[in-house]
């Protein structure tokens, strides 16, 4: 009780008591990486940040790729090259370069088949923050081409507080997204497993309509009108339908993908419109854009949970429904509002992963998002059987996992082995619950002092 | 009042048994008996304690304390599996079997006979058919369960309980979804249970039912014994007193208790209703409340007053008759509606109906009353917690803080509570469904001197109570309900707890 | 004898019917339809999802649900070909251990859910999690299998007419007998649907309702690794990437296919024809050429929906009829 005074009214009013302990370990988890990790800026070469593939940019022919890589602090970092190369052609030379510097790669053969060579090349000095410099890599010079496989391109540096944060931030705004609109549904007592395909439906009308022209605030309207039909279609669904909220959310996950494809004629839809890309990469005061539009979406959310009547309907229907409507709740509207709002959040989500990456992926846009969001939601405290909609708490499970996602990168495990970690994250905070684990382990615990 | 009886004919004894949950003595040492191939009606109004003893007797609960000898030897089953196969099988309202499996699976699950390994089809049905036989049922085997009505899915229950060799059979409410004529054979089926030596359990609310079928009656209330009779010898209105609590003798004694302004109220009234009734309900009643006005709704569990509570206040929808409020006719389609009209409602079953579990007592108190403190959509917290404090003070609701949750509480306080919510919306009609069940003494005189100061303050008040003393103190007027109809309405000099008893009880001609 | 129609069989009759219908529709249009080569070309192509949804038939109608088998599928299918690849396992060892494996997999999370009271929602979202992590730690990218007795293998089959059945083919059509016979013939499969059906009147029945669970979820897992297994056959390489949506496809069919997603109510056959329409679909969609192939997913969405709808009207229908 002490400490809840101590941290004055402004913090208990903001984040409130219950989140106290996943601050505590967030700060935690940030400390470690910032300490015992090493903090980069990757520049990904034609990959969605969201997928665990990597593009293969095949047999690099003479010339060079470019790509623009947009450092957001000034330092001097390390260059690393991820990249395969076949058995005949190991010990070649090819260059990178980064803004006017060069370096050599002296190409070698992995350990395994299947598994990817890091090489740090030289050093670069980024002189201003959130400037684009071209980077080139290639194969040609004075002896003939030959094909390599390129990862990625690093640029890694010690001990960077501020860029691991941002890192931390502009990787994790998707899921927060997501999740701020998860918890309002769980809430509620319900789930939403379309918000992937939600995502991917978004992207793609923004995608279309700026491919063709249109005006950026004409992708984002539209992106956004699209996303709130889908929820409202969920809403519907279960609020006058009646249907089970993982039966609902099924069928727009297996058709918003198909409906995605469909407005894309089966095809990813590649844009170039810097307005529309600052959504995804642009930075502000030095800090990337999604964070004010994480910030803003939370700030509304709460604004109306916290300040009107809606919260508490919300709440009241995922506690108990039944009373809730002899209270004079409209409970069927309540829920529609709710899965409305989710798909919203989901098509910003899609609005910013398609900015990310600069064109709209049908198929694999959101993939995971849905299980990353529930993960979050779970992580913060909100219970499935609903009742409490703990949106601060979301924010700072998604901030957790994104965490530690970041640390085991950095680490370096590969993205895909990650899912490990996260399922057992997962297995613990549900066990952590549950009350039957718990009595398991107390009756255990008795058996073992009781005298025999 | 107790009956002895020959312990080597006793099939179920149970001598002291006490079971407490937390915050409530659901079973205050109460002693139970039942003889072989004798039909026994377990009685009692609602938190009587019968269901405990029910789950004390099956296994659902361990009790605290006593003992219990079936057939002669002590038991304390774990689980209604483990009772099963002790020889007792409970019977539920709701049929405890496989709807969509067949009737012959239903019969001999767990046991189905099999050959070579694998599951012998016609064998199963011919066993299946073979046990009907025995109990004297002819239904196509093959056919899912849940294509046959409720009547003939608990003989199917009853047939597989006795092909399992069950000694005592227990049915609680098994009548309530059955007409006349599956009544009549089921009664028949349970005779025919007595005759092979099968003792039955049966708990009901229809007392007509219990004069035709049991041997004896046990009377339970408020977790106590009142007494175990002989049917032959026991009246309806004796019966009725015993459940209610009531020596009819002593209450005639009793000088007629009546309340100063008990001369009734005049004026308009502001609630008007005729014909108002619900198909398979509550059958068409009418109803008058003035202002200022406190009107009882009097009968035992079953007669229908929540149902006609509910019809008052929208939750249900009325496929009959009118409502007028203040002289024009209004349609109370929901709780929304009835709310705009200033109608509260303040439900029977707190849990299922009334409390929200997880909320704060502030956030339980301001729910229905929200809208109104809000400006342009914003509701500030201040003035949620004015409300809030102003009702945890006038009802006295015990709580560490208005942020408590409210599952936390006692039952007690969650009724204050759920009070509080309605009293905050300021009603001009308030309907109060047994609010003082689960209060404790003190509580309850707070709660009708609150019924008093609000109709005084021009409230007009329905108010349903199991506790005849408290309708008759409170009320102005009572309308007197059974079997889902309103048979009488009592005002002035004739009200008292004897006439409403009496009314309860009166018997149609054919009825004993 | 008269049949004994009851208000259950109208999900699986209604599948029949649009099955039949679909069947027609497409026969019409392209004439190629009818051949035996289209109907053992599906079901080779798509073997492991009708394995799958044949194990995901017990777990839904037990009343449950499991979303891992996508990964395990792809899991199992990369952990044998790094078995025989990497470690140089023969490939009937490595066969039996994948499928060991799978089935212990399915069973862990079947102990979460019965010891644990985790929801199976979130047990099997983590497995899923789990196995693909697992599939990925095996190897990061496909691996294409040498071994010279399994690409003989993925190239057998049985010649009828001018068609093949493959051995993918003869392996679900066997997996579906098994699973029609488990449902039908033993106490296994009696059990299951009494759980769906009401779990508490099952356990005041004397049904094993835990044991019942931890089996369902053992079997859904080691379908999952023979489906898995299968698709190496045809492929004749493991990919950690494999399998992406498979368990929304394998729910999908086997609610199309007549199975009450909350339990008790459904055949293993009618997973045959949940699978069957799937096939048409696709076929026909195929055949059309104007369409593409994102139309097979909002076309399974649509059915999905409409058959959930049924659902509930028959649902409600049995309910008031018994009442």
């Amino acid at each position: 009780m002490n400490a809840e005074r101590r941290h004055g009214t402004l913090w208990r009013r903001l984040v409130g008591s219950r989140n106290l302990r996943p601050c505590v370990a967030l700060a935690l988890l940030l400390l470690f990486n910032i300490l015992f990790t090493k903090g980069f800026h990757r520049l990904e070469v034609r990959a969605d940040p969201l997928a665990s593939v990597a593009v293969h940019v095949d047999a690099m022919v003479p010339g060079t790729g470019e790509w623009k890589l947009e450092a957001v602090s000034p330092g001097s970092y390390d260059v690393m090259v991820a990249y395969r190369v076949a058995e005949e052609h190991a010990g070649r030379e090819a260059a990178v370069a980064i803004g006017d510097k060069e370096f050599a790669l002296q190409t070698r053969l992995a350990r395994s088949e299947g598994d990817w060579v890091e090489q740090v090349v030289g050093r670069v000095r980024i002189e201003r923050p959130c400037a684009s410099y071209r980077v080139g890599f290639g194969t040609a010079g004075p002896r003939p081409s030959f094909p390599v496989h390129l990862h990625s391109v690093w640029l890694v540096r010690k001990w960077r507080l501020y860029g691991s944060l941002v890192d931390i931030v502009r990787r994790g705004s998707i899921v927060m997204l997501v999740a701020v609109g998860m918890t309002l549904v769980i809430a509620t007592a319900g789930i939403d497993l379309s918000v992937g395909s939600v995502m991917a439906i978004t992207g793609m009308v923004a995608a279309q309509v700026l491919s063709r022209g249109g005006p950026v605030w004409g992708a984002v309207l539209g992106g956004l009108a699209a996303a709130l039909v889908a929820g409202l279609w969920n809403g519907a669904l279960v609020a006058f339908l009646r249907l089970q909220p993982i039966v609902a959310t099924l069928i727009l996950l297996v058709a918003g993908r198909g409906i995605a494809q469909m407005l894309g004629s089966d095809q990813k839809v590649r844009f170039e419109r810097p307005g529309f890309e600052f959504l995804g990469s642009g930075s502000w005061l030095y800090l990337p854009f999604t964070l004010f539009v994480v910030a803003f979406v939370v700030a509304a959310t709460l604004l109306v949970t916290r300040k009107t009547a809606t919260g508490l309907c919300i709440e009241a229907v995922g506690s108990n429904e039944r009373a809730s409507r002899l209270s004079g709740i409209r409970a069927g509207w309540v829920k529609l509002l709710v899965y409305g709002f989710s798909g919203l959040c989901a098509g910003v989500a899609g609005l910013i992963a398609a900015a990310d990456i600069k064109e709209a992926d049908p198929f694999r846009c959101g993939e995971y998002v849905e299980l990353q969001a529930i993960l979050a939601v779970v992580i913060g405290g909100t219970p499935f059987s609903g009742g409490r909609a703990n949106v601060p708490g979301s924010i700072l499970g998604a901030l957790i996992m994104q965490t530690v996602r970041t640390m085991m990168l950095t680490l370096g495990v590969p993205k895909d082995h990650t899912l490990v970690v996260e399922a057992a994250v997962v297995v613990a905070v549900c066990l952590a619950q549950s009350e039957q684990a718990r009595a398991l382990v107390l009756r255990r615990a008795a058996r073992k002092g009781a005298p025999g | 009042m107790a009956v002895a009886q020959e312990s080597g004919q006793a099939i179920l004894e149970m001598r002291g048994i006490v079971k407490r949950f937390p915050g409530v003595l659901a079973l205050d040492g109460v002693d139970f008996a039942m003889r072989r191939g004798e039909v026994h009606a377990l009685m009692g109004e609602n938190g009587a304690g019968k269901s405990t003893l029910i789950k004390v007797l099956t296994g659902v609960h361990p009790h605290d304390a006593g003992e219990i000898v079936f057939d002669g030897a002590r038991i304390a089953p774990r689980s209604p599996l483990e009772a099963q196969r002790l020889g007792i099988s409970t019977i539920y309202q709701e049929v405890n079997l496989i709807p969509h499996l067949s009737v012959a699976e239903n019969l001999l699950l767990g046991r189905l006979p099999r050959r070579w390994g694998r599951i012998d089809w016609q064998a199963v049905h011919r066993e299946a058919e073979e046990v009907l036989a025995a109990s004297r049922l002819a239904l196509d085997v093959r056919r899912s369960l849940a294509s046959y009505p409720v009547a003939v899915q608990q003989m199917v229950a009853i047939a597989r309980a006795v092909n399992m060799s069950a000694k005592l059979l227990i049915m609680d409410e098994p009548t309530s979804s059955l007409d006349e004529g599956e009544v009549a054979r089921l009664f028949e089926t349970i005779r025919g249970l007595k005759g092979k030596g099968v003792s039955v359990l049966f708990i009901t609310h229809f007392l007509g039912q219990a004069f035709g079928i049991a041997d004896r009656m046990t009377v339970l209330r408020n977790g106590a014994l009142v007494g175990t009779f002989e049917t032959a010898k026991l009246t309806r209105l004796e019966l009725i007193g015993h459940m209610l609590g009531k020596d009819p003798e002593a209450v005639a004694e009793l000088g007629r208790e009546k309340v100063a302004h008990r001369a009734g109220v005049a004026g308009e009234p502001f609630l008007e209703v005729e014909g108002l009734g619900r198909r398979g309900s509550i059958e068409p009643f009418d109803l008058s409340v003035r202002k200022g006005e406190v009107v009882g709704l009097a009968g035992l569990l079953g007669s229908g007053r929540t149902e006609a509570a509910r019809l008052l206040f929208g939750a249900e929808r009325a496929t009959s008759g009118q409502v007028r409020i203040e002289g024009r006719a209004v349609s109370l389609h929901s709780p929304r509606a009835a709310m705009a009209h200033g109608i509260g409602y303040c439900p029977e079953d707190r849990k299922s109906d009334g409390v929200i579990p997880d909320l704060g007592v502030r956030e339980n108190i301001v729910l229905a009353v929200q809208r109104r403190l809000a400006k342009w959509g914003v509701v500030s917290r201040r003035k949620q917690a004015e409300v809030a404090e102003k009702f945890i003070r006038l009802l006295g609701i015990v709580a560490a803080s208005p942020e408590q949750p409210v599952k936390t509480l006692s039952g007690g306080n969650q009724q204050k509570v759920i009070l509080a919510r309605w009293l905050a919306t300021e009603p001009r009609l308030l309907v109060l469904d047994e609010p003082t069940r689960g209060i404790d003494v003190g509580a309850k005189a707070e709660v009708e001197r609150l019924v008093e100061e609000l109709s005084r303050q021009g409230m007009a008040v329905v108010f349903i109570s199991s506790e005849l003393d408290e309708v008759v103190r409170r009320s102005h007027r009572v309308a007197v309900l059974r079997d889902r109809r309103k048979v009488a309405e009592l005002s002035g000099d004739e009200l008292d707890e004897q006439a409403i008893m009496r009314t309860i009880a009166s018997t149609h001609p054919h009825e004993r | 004898m008269k049949l004994p129609l009851s208000h259950r069989h109208v999900p699986l009759l209604s599948t029949a019917a649009v099955c039949l219908l679909l069947y027609a529709v497409c026969a019409m249009r392209y004439p190629h339809f009818f051949s035996l080569e289209v109907f053992l070309n599906f079901f080779r192509n798509n073997a492991p999802l009708g394995i799958v949804a044949v194990g995901m038939t017990f777990v839904i109608l037990s009343g449950g649900i499991d979303l891992s088998v996508g990964s395990v599928v792809a899991c199992s299918g990369i952990l044998a070909a790094a078995l025989m690849e990497k470690a140089g396992v023969p490939p009937p060892v490595a066969i039996v251990l994948v499928l060991a494996g799978g089935a212990a997999f399915g069973l862990l999370m079947g102990c979460t859910i019965r010891y644990l009271g985790l929801p199976p929602f979130i047990a099997t979202l983590a497995g899923m999690f789990l196995a693909r992590g697992l599939g990925f730690m095996a190897s990061l990218s496909a691996l294409t299998i040498r071994n010279g007795l399994y690409r003989a293998a993925s190239q057998w089959g049985i010649e009828i007419g001018r068609a093949q059945a493959s051995l993918a083919t003869l392996a679900f059509l066997a997996v579906l007998a098994a699973g029609v016979y488990l449902a039908t013939w033993t106490a296994f499969g009696r059990n299951v649907y009494a759980v769906g059906g009401s779990e508490d009147a099952a356990l005041l029945m004397g049904v094993p309702v835990g044991r019942t669970k931890l089996a369902v979820y053992a079997l859904s897992g080691l379908c999952a690794a023979l489906a898995g297994i299968v698709a190496t056959l045809s492929k004749s390489s493991g990919d950690p990437r494999a399998a992406f949506g498979l368990e929304l496809e394998a729910i999908a069919t086997v609610v199309i296919g007549g199975t009450l997603l909350t339990g008790g109510v459904g055949y293993v056959f009618g997973t045959l024809l949940g699978f069957l329409i799937f096939g048409i679909i696709d076929e026909g969609i195929r055949s059309e050429g104007t369409l593409n192939s994102s139309w097979t997913r909002v076309a399974v969405g649509v059915l999905l929906l409409l058959f959930i709808l049924l659902q509930k009207l028959v649902a409600r229908t049995g309910l008031r009829r018994a009442a």
